[in-house]
């Protein structure tokens, strides 16, 4: 929770943030520069602004969807990953704790095994 | 790291979630509003162009198409293959959140007119039961939350399938803590089951989410999620 002695300007938390979304940068910086190419090259052969503008969103949605697509799936993949190693640590701490709990007290057989060398 | 566990005014996004339920809601919500942001942009554009290119001052003769059997196929598939998007996802996680685990602990979770009361009947030979108020203004210390806290919080252990078991006595209340991604109606004669999974530690912050008369939006709900041996200790102290 933020501290409520800070003044309202600076706190933005109650404003919705995409910025905080994964993959949302990636998706608009490869969607914005892809139609704004696509767009450049449009207009370069064509030198007419409608079919230019027609190229340059539909290039971005596709831009950006691809991308998006893309990016999402690695986020899966990798938090997949963390997820499995997580469990996979758990696993091995139960693993450790049982081991533990059932070594037996060997300090007696260690005294006369040191004695005796 | 501080968490956004509770409301914050004038509130728009989502509270950090605590559990895999509500990390699943979160990002489901994320693919989704991405397609709905695509079809909006592409909508408004292709009505803004029409309204543009169509206007009668430019073009005075009605031309009249008969055929266009590519463009509807076109704008057949595509919302269907958007659904299907949307869909596939949405379903995975409906079947996800649906999954049973046998639990560690049980709860049982009453709504009365205008406060919850909580029991724990697996501990001691009556259990642990308490009711939980909102604290008044009057009485709320430095750095507490107005019309949030209660004088009993909820105490659940972390890291453990645990089972709600919600009724009420009177009229149907909801019980609802959005950072564990639960809600669930409370209804009188009938017992609703919830699973809940907290991953981290914290203090999580509800409200009543059905309306229940004069007092509904002053029966606030406080979750407090421990370690296993912090809710040992806390069994112990209350049995």
């Amino acid at each position: 929770m933020t501290n409520s002695s800070t003044s309202s300007s600076e706190n933005t938390d109650f404003l919705y943030k995409p910025q905080k979304i994964p993959c949302f940068r990636q998706t608009m910086l490869y969607g914005l520069t892809g139609g704004l190419v696509l767009g450049a090259l449009r207009f370069y052969r064509t030198r007419n602004p409608w079919k230019t503008t027609d190229v340059a969103v539909f290039g971005t949605l596709l831009f950006s969807s691809v991308s998006w697509v893309l990016c999402r799936y690695e986020y899966r993949s990798y938090r997949e990953q963390l997820r499995k190693s997580f469990d996979l640590q758990q696993e091995k701490l139960l693993f450790d704790k049982h081991n533990e709990t059932e070594k037996p007290n060997n300090s007696a057989i260690e005294d006369s095994y040191e004695k005796k060398t | 790291m501080i968490r956004n566990d509770a409301p914050v005014r004038w509130g728009l996004g989502f509270q950090d979630p605590a559990t895999p339920v509500m990390e699943g809601i979160v990002n489901l919500h994320h693919e989704i509003m991405y397609v709905m942001i695509g079809v909006l942009c592409m909508v408004i554009y292709i009505l803004m162009r029409i309204i543009y290119n169509y206007d009668y001052r430019r073009n005075r003769e009605v031309r009249k198409e008969k055929r266009g059997a590519l463009i509807e196929a076109i704008w057949t598939l595509t919302p269907t293959v958007i659904l299907i998007i949307i869909a596939v996802p949405s379903y995975a996680l409906l079947y996800a959140m649906e999954e049973e685990v046998s639990p560690g602990v049980t709860v049982k979770i009453i709504g009365h007119q205008w406060y919850w009361s909580y029991e724990y009947s697996d501990y001691g030979e009556e259990g642990i039961s308490y009711d939980s108020y909102m604290i008044g203004e009057e009485e709320l210390e430095e750095g507490d939350l107005r019309m949030l806290e209660v004088d009993n919080r909820m105490v659940l252990p972390i890291k453990t399938h645990i089972r709600l078991l919600l009724t009420s006595t009177d009229v149907i209340h909801s019980w609802a803590v959005p950072s564990l991604g639960v809600k669930c109606d409370t209804v009188p004669g009938r017992l609703s089951q919830v699973g809940v999974y907290i991953k981290r530690e914290g203090v999580y912050y509800g409200q009543c989410s059905e309306l229940c008369g004069m007092n509904h939006a002053y029966m606030p709900i406080v979750v407090e999620g421990v370690k296993v041996e912090g809710y040992k200790e806390w069994i112990k102290s209350k049995i």
